[in-house]
């Protein structure tokens, strides 16, 4: 039996932590959600001299202040969870503010290892850090890396081996000074009696009282000490308050920060500046985010984006597409040769291969996405983004960081709802949340594809742009609203780094891809795969039935259905049933209308085109993009808020989305 | 007549209600060390307090409020409360000059303008904590942006050449370098703001404004950050190029 043991991997945003993640793990790691709460949880294992090492990676922090839900999670894990390792993993282009965050983790009490990642940026352009001075003075082994190079990565492995075993305590502790060190010593002597909230490291948790950190404040609350605690503490502050002149936990953050500077001057002979950090970085904002250049290049790119997944992304669909056409018929063919029931081949070619095919045909289309999502991630692009878009989104009532989970809602409603997990005010992510579904996800391709494929062939790019449009444009005017009715006032900060440029890396991007793809494959592999045999269910019974026929419980629901739509132009009970299904998963509707049409997507456009008109096909598609968000993102809507705003957001999306289509169906045929 | 108390009789009866509040009894030297004077003069209060039956002490013996003198203190106490709130809690003014303001006050202010100020305190705290923040910072920043306004105009009459070079950091023009002086100490995003190093004494640079002129860009500690102008309101530098 291996000995196991437990790592966490720390880091500011940027640091590189996900490169050594991907490093240190390879494909074994599982991404799953943190406990309670959809922040996305990375695990992995790796096996190194005899040892079984888990490693966990954090969220990106500056700090374990708390005060956002990142912080909280990373604070919490480190506390409860007692990783036997933790690694720094600190840029090294920028010692002083990613030491701070080591520096927290000291003084949290963890058995630390310092990893000096990206020393190849600096050391490229000769500069060298004293890492045995680190040591020395940190108390902690320093490692150095350049993941992207997947240098250093060994080095790493054997420090946390090491590490795993140390006994001894670290001895590293900052000096706060005369004044901060007596009231540390007062309130340490007076709790270290008592043994209040004894679980914790002594002085880290007189640090926060001093800070007045609302996580502690809230757990000595109840005790039977809670008053007198409170008055000691408040005794202290208030002495110090009249000394320092200016808050206490100001003071502490200073002298942290004094320590720093002073430490990383040692350490370098030459300390990077932003000049040499940044050279490139500024010289490619300086056109990005220039005055008149930014948002036209801003928006060239998200036009770029779509351009290549479609143009791209058509040649490969096209390949699985016949894949999946030859299946069909030799499986048909096969049945016909076993004369096999007509239900048993209707079941495997209209059922399994004519549902299941028509949603991979446009995975080509789904991965390049999210290519392009991580690669603009990956660069830095996206922080200019929000930078960018920061007016805008504030103008309508969000944040420049909603911008991310509005993007990541064009591949999937479901990252992008999570992602609103990065705004830390709560009306802002509700609202975020509320109208990203119609930020027109992957699934709609499909629709999409299909549609403007059939009836504007010529202009195809055009029109599924439009759409996009559409979708945000009723995304600014929904927001509006929801915010001028549940909230008038609130807005949350933007304050956000803006990274160094920086060259994605493949085996990430690749990796990310992956990650995004098969969840979505995994998602085609199960709710598509049901959705589409209930319908193929659906459309074979009552027993005896001809398939999908009008007769059939379906035809019949979607005839019940159908003279809503009518209005919009597509009162079929064919559209009716196939938007029923499509709550199931958007991507469904275009595999039922193949179910129901008794086509596979080959066939499918030109039936299609004998039941729809250009004009009634853009209302219908239309209607897929706004109505109801899919099962998937009306779980995960709930997951992250509660019924009031899932049920909001269920009952707008339908009723927006038959107003809009009908309007385009009634005002389109005024001029046709 | 309780009216007729003078501002440091009425202290002792506070400072008796007080320690009656937290200790089972209360002796003279209890008084004498909470408000720091000679035992003598709290003798001599004492006996001026159980002459007009507000106190009941028996020589060595412990002090009691009568009904009447517990009615009179309570009084007085819970304006000391109100108005250190309002002071401290509402307005920011830090604990020691709230505490003995709130002193001084509670002795000359009348019961309308008491049950004023308890109402207004009353409903801040009745607003949710962010909408509080909100209020609490909006009032900063008026204060903050009339002070600047008044300076400047009064720089403007000094003469033209002197112009004032403590500004909030949304007024720095792109290029300008300057020093933080202090960060709101009411701003909810104070805590965010130091852990990345935006602390006073570190040197920013604007870089960028946004092409929408919103947020800003500014360099610190060798590395690009942005945020708001709303959010640069809160933050005071000294302009050094």
């Amino acid at each position: 039996m291996k000995k196991k043991i437990k790592v966490a991997l720390a880091g500011n945003p940027n640091s590189g932590k996900t490169t050594i993640f991907n490093n240190l793990t390879g494909s074994r790691q599982h991404v799953g959600n943190w406990p309670g709460v959809t922040v996305e949880k990375k695990e992995g294992t790796f096996a190194y001299e005899g040892l079984n090492i888990k490693v966990v990676d954090l969220p990106g922090i500056y700090s374990l202040a708390s005060h956002s839900l990142d912080e909280k999670i990373a604070r919490d894990f480190l506390l409860e969870e007692k990783p036997d390792v933790v690694v720094a993993i600190i840029d090294s282009s920028n010692l002083e503010r990613n030491l701070y965050l080591a520096v927290q983790l000291l003084e949290l009490g963890v058995n630390l290892v310092l990893d000096l990642n990206m020393i190849d940026i600096i050391e490229n352009k000769g500069m060298r850090i004293d890492i045995e001075e680190l040591s020395r003075v940190m108390d902690v082994p320093v490692i150095k890396t350049a993941a992207n190079k997947g240098k250093g990565i060994d080095n790493l492995k054997s420090a946390v081996k090491d590490i795993s075993v140390r006994e001894e305590k670290n001895t590293f502790e900052i000096d706060y000074g005369n004044d901060l060190e007596n009231e540390i010593r007062n309130l340490s002597r007076f709790l270290g009696e008592k043994k209040i909230l004894s679980r914790y490291s002594l002085r880290w948790l007189v640090l926060k009282l001093l800070e007045q950190d609302e996580n502690i404040l809230a757990k000595i609350k109840g005790l039977p000490e809670e008053k007198e605690v409170e008055e000691k503490v408040f005794e202290s502050i208030a002495k110090l308050e009249k000394h320092f002149g200016y808050d206490v936990e100001t003071a502490i953050v200073e002298r942290r920060y004094a320590f720093l500077r002073g430490l990383v001057k040692e350490c370098c002979h030459k300390i990077m500046g932003i000049r040499e950090r940044e050279e490139i970085t500024d010289r490619i904002d300086q056109i990005v985010t220039n005055k008149f250049l930014g948002i036209p290049i801003f928006l060239g790119l998200m036009w770029f984006t779509f351009q290549l997944v479609f143009t791209f992304g058509a040649p490969l669909a096209d390949l699985i597409d016949s894949f999946f056409g030859w299946l069909g018929g030799i499986v048909s063919l096969g049945m016909n040769v076993l004369a096999a029931p007509a239900w048993i081949s209707s079941l495997l070619v209209d059922g399994i291969i004519g549902g299941v095919g028509s949603v991979l045909i446009f995975l080509p289309n789904i991965l390049l996405l999210f290519l392009m999502i991580s690669i603009l991630e990956g660069s830095g692009y996206m922080a200019r983004a929000a930078f960018i878009m920061d007016r805008v989104m504030h103008a309508m009532g969000l944040h420049g960081k909603s911008f991310i989970p509005m993007m990541l809602g064009f591949g999937c409603n479901i990252p992008g709802i999570m992602a609103a997990r990065t705004l830390e005010s709560e009306k802002d992510r509700i609202l975020t949340i509320l109208v990203n579904p119609l930020m027109s996800c992957s699934a709609r391709l499909p629709i999409y594809t299909l549609f403007a494929g059939a009836f504007f062939a010529e202009h195809q790019g055009l029109v599924v742009f439009s759409l996009y449009f559409m979708g945000i444009v009723l995304a600014i005017v929904v927001a509006r609203i929801f915010k001028s009715i549940f909230f008038k006032k609130e807005v949350a900060p933007l304050i956000m780094e803006l990274p160094p440029y920086r060259l994605p890396q493949v085996k990430s991007v690749l990796i990310h891809m992956w990650e995004k793809g098969s969840l979505f494959l995994k998602k085609a592999g199960t709710i598509i795969f049901v959705g589409v045999m209930f319908v193929w269910l659906l459309a074979s019974l009552p027993p005896g039935v001809e398939y999908a026929a009008k007769e059939s419980l379906i035809g019949k629901l979607g005839s019940l259905l159908a003279p809503l739509f009518s209005l919009a132009g597509f009162g079929t009970w064919q559209a009716a049933v196939s938007l029923l299904f499509g709550i199931v998963a958007k991507e469904i509707v275009v595999g039922t209308l193949g179910t129901l049409y008794g086509v596979e997507e080959v066939g499918l456009k030109s039936v299609i085109m004998q039941h729809f008109t250009p004009l009634s096909a853009y209302a219908f598609m239309a209607m897929s993009l706004i109505y109801v968000p899919c099962i998937a993102a009306i779980a995960t809507i709930k997951k992250e808020t509660n019924w009031k705003w899932t049920v909001l957001a269920v009952g707008y999306s339908l009723i927006l989305g038959w107003v809009v289509a009908v309007l385009i169906y009634q005002i389109g045929i005024l001029f046709i | 007549m309780v009216n007729s108390l003078t501002p440091s009789l009425e202290d002792y009866l506070e400072t008796i209600l007080m320690i009656s509040l937290q200790e089972k009894v209360v002796r003279v030297k209890d008084v004498v060390k909470l408000l720091n004077v000679k035992a003598a003069s709290v003798i001599g209060a004492i006996k001026i307090l159980s002459e007009k039956r507000l106190v009941n002490h028996e020589k060595y013996g412990y002090i009691e409020l009568t009904s009447k003198g517990e009615r009179a203190a309570k009084k007085i106490y819970e304006k000391h409360q109100i108005l250190f709130k309002l002071f401290h809690k509402v307005l920011g003014v830090n604990i020691q000059t709230a505490m003995k303001d709130a002193c001084q006050i509670e002795h000359y202010i009348s019961e309308e303008t008491t049950k004023k100020i308890t109402e207004l305190v009353e409903y801040i705290e009745t607003l949710s904590d962010k909408k509080k923040d909100l209020w609490l910072s909006d009032f900063g920043n008026f204060i903050r942006e009339s002070a600047l306004k008044k300076k400047n105009t009064q720089n403007n009459k000094d003469g033209r050449n002197k112009v004032s070079s403590i500004l909030t950091l949304n007024n720095l023009k792109i290029g300008q370098k300057a020093k933080i002086i202090k960060i709101d100490p009411g701003s909810k995003i104070k805590k965010q703001l130091l852990s990345m190093g935006v602390l006073p004494g570190v040197e920013v640079t604007v870089r960028k404004v946004a092409p929408l002129g919103d947020p800003i860009d500014i360099v610190l500690k060798g590395y690009h950050l942005s945020l708001r102008k709303e959010e640069a309101v809160g933050i005071e530098v000294e302009v050094l190029e």
